[in-house]
């Protein structure tokens, strides 16, 4: 069975690779993109050299934890979910529903996007310069962490695509809320929780914990305690990532059952 | 019990009054009057093996509906749907095994690849065995003559080809029911006639069960051997097509082609429909006039020379009984031919 999902996948992948045009804008775009946020972020740390008691290089390890967690939930989410609404109001469920298939394996390994190549190169640039200026050496155990890190760190993004998305089975269009509760909330990712208002850190903590994909993973690293909840927090992000992915995909199939499709 | 059943099953959506303006659209904002529409409404049949049955109904009638909950797609409101031993939409893999579905206006097929690579994907995908996969490839491919555009991407095709590469994807797996839901939709004469044949022989040959939504009659008069209609989600009316096809006997079409004409026809029953030049055509009640007697008076006013009887064609009978469902309850009772 995975043997087909990986030809879906293949296929996915090795078509958006033949509209070469296409694949080489997008990726100047994304670059471009991601670049801006990063010339962005270092301007305004050569201002100030410290925010909130974080180094330079200390935000930029944020940083590129953020980017490289939202790129891999992208490469597998971002196709499947960001056109879920569509395919919704247009009916184009059907066709998923009528195959032997399991509906969000088959719609992720179909919509699987080559557009995120880019992305990891600069993410993995900013992660290896930054731990470099800090002086951090991953050894056997602390490489493991930092991967299981790094994937629970993405399945909590993969997780708000889709908690923020599915409502379309009831709303037709969710737009609004994508923006408001992924893409605003995520853009706190930036600078450290610490510096935010308590309200704030609770709500990024336990009602939607973005702050796993970055703040607290990155205090192991860098050793820092302050702003946390609980000291056990900076342990938490592979857990929260499994949690919070199930409870998405709980919510995902509760959309399925209650899919209307359209007329024709 | 029959191997698909259908147990008074109804299907509710929830629309919201959209109202004019755009003061009262920015209320809507706030507060909303739905309504509550049911687009199947206390729906009962049942098909057996091998059957193939036309369903038909006016648009919005409720058809693609009934088949989105048949094939699992949707769940109804309530009432009960069982496809061979399935319940479609709580087994969803397991049906999806059972069944193939044709949607004639929404593609299923990958736009970038070929049409033998989408073969091999649904052969792995359905877990289709090697001789069977082969005998089905070969066969469909003969029928519904796709040797030409195998190796082309999909994007490609014709819209004839498209359907016909639909058709095949759709039957690799040997499924024991196919639902067509406008299959023959803007195609030409030919590709029709193909599809047709092609779902004929596949039913004599593989006893596959067929379901059949569309609005050409030609589609049903040459595929189906039963009918079933329905309006506003109701079931109308349910019968094999000989039957159907009688409820049109009591009235013939005469077309009368001449030379020269010195009378009208006057018998009682009689009403004349066309009036062209050199051709006349009269709609001719059947318990009033005898046969011989229309053959006799013919010659007496005109210079015949040709004569056509025409029977009602299915299109007509049907075209009388949407008329009739459209304008209310009243005359919808009066459908209940059963």
């Amino acid at each position: 069975m995975i043997g087909l999902y990986w030809a879906f996948a293949r296929i996915s992948f090795l078509t958006q690779l033949e509209y070469r045009g296409q694949y080489f804008m997008r990726m100047v775009a994304k670059i471009l993109g991601w670049s801006t946020g990063f010339i962005m972020l270092m301007v305004l740390l050569q201002k100030f050299r410290t925010v909130g008691g974080w180094s330079i290089y200390e935000i930029l390890l944020l940083y590129a934890f953020d980017v490289i967690s939202y790129s891999i939930a992208s490469t597998f989410c971002m196709g499947a979910f960001g056109k879920l609404p569509r395919m919704i109001r247009q009916g184009e469920l059907d066709g998923i529903l009528t195959k032997p298939v399991n509906p969000f394996v088959y719609l992720v390994s179909t919509k699987i996007s080559a557009g995120y190549t880019s992305n990891y190169v600069i993410a993995l640039g900013i992660m290896v310069f930054s731990l470099k200026k800090l002086g951090i050496s991953l050894n056997g155990f602390s490489l493991v962490w930092l991967i299981l890190d790094i994937i629970g760190a993405s399945f909590i993004q993969a997780a708000g695509f889709m908690v923020t998305t599915v409502p379309a089975f009831w709303l037709y269009k969710s737009d609004g809320l994508y923006r408001l509760f992924y893409k605003n909330l995520t853009d706190f990712l930036k600078y450290p929780l610490s510096i935010y208002h308590r309200g704030v850190q609770a709500l990024l903590t336990f009602l939607l914990p973005y702050a796993f994909i970055n703040f607290y993973p990155v205090q192991y690293f860098i050793h820092k305690q302050e702003g946390m909840f609980s000291s056990y927090f900076q342990y938490l992000t592979p857990i929260v990532g499994i949690v919070t992915f199930l409870g998405a995909y709980c919510f995902w199939l509760k959309g399925l059952r209650a899919y209307k499709s359209t007329g024709s | 019990m029959s191997f698909i059943e259908v147990k008074h099953v109804t299907r509710e959506f929830k629309s919201f009054r959209r109202p004019d303006g755009l003061k009262n659209a920015l209320c809507t904002l706030f507060k909303r009057d739905y309504d509550r529409m049911k687009a199947v409404d206390d729906l009962s049949f049942s098909i057996e093996k091998g059957e193939l049955v036309g369903y038909i109904g006016p648009n919005g009638a409720g058809k693609s509906t009934t088949i989105k909950m048949l094939s699992g797609i949707l769940v109804p409101s309530t009432g009960s749907i069982v496809t061979g031993d399935i319940v479609p939409w709580e087994q969803r893999k397991k049906n999806a095994c059972n069944i193939g579905v044709v949607f004639g206006q929404r593609s299923q097929l990958n736009w970038d690849l070929p049409m033998e690579d989408t073969f091999e994907l649904y052969r792995r995908m359905y877990h289709i065995g090697n001789v069977a996969y082969k005998r089905n490839v070969d066969m469909f491919v003969e029928l519904l003559e796709m040797q030409s555009f195998l190796r082309k991407p999909v994007r490609q095709l014709s819209l004839g080809q498209k359907m016909r590469a639909e058709l095949a994807v759709a039957l690799l797996h040997d499924p024991s029911i196919l639902y067509l839901d406008e299959p023959t939709i803007g195609l030409d004469v030919v590709v029709k006639d193909n599809i047709r044949k092609f779902v004929r022989s596949l039913n004599k040959e593989k006893k596959t069960t067929v379901i059949l939504t569309t609005h050409d009659m030609a589609d049903i008069e040459e595929i189906c051997n039963r009918i079933i209609l329905i309006d506003h989600g109701k079931l109308m009316l349910d019968q094999t097509i000989v039957e159907f096809k009688k409820q049109g006997t009591d009235h013939y079409y005469v077309e009368v082609t001449f030379s020269s004409n010195w009378k009208p026809l006057a018998i009682p029953g009689i009403t004349m429909t066309e009036n062209q030049p050199l051709c006349h055509t009269y709609l001719v009640d059947a318990a009033m006039v005898p046969f011989n007697l229309l053959l006799n008076s013919i010659p007496d006013s005109y210079d015949v020379t040709d004569l056509t009887i025409k029977k009602p064609e299915i299109d007509e009978i049907v075209r009388r009984l949407y008329k009739n469902t459209g304008s209310g309850e009243e005359n919808g009772k009066l459908l209940h031919i059963k």
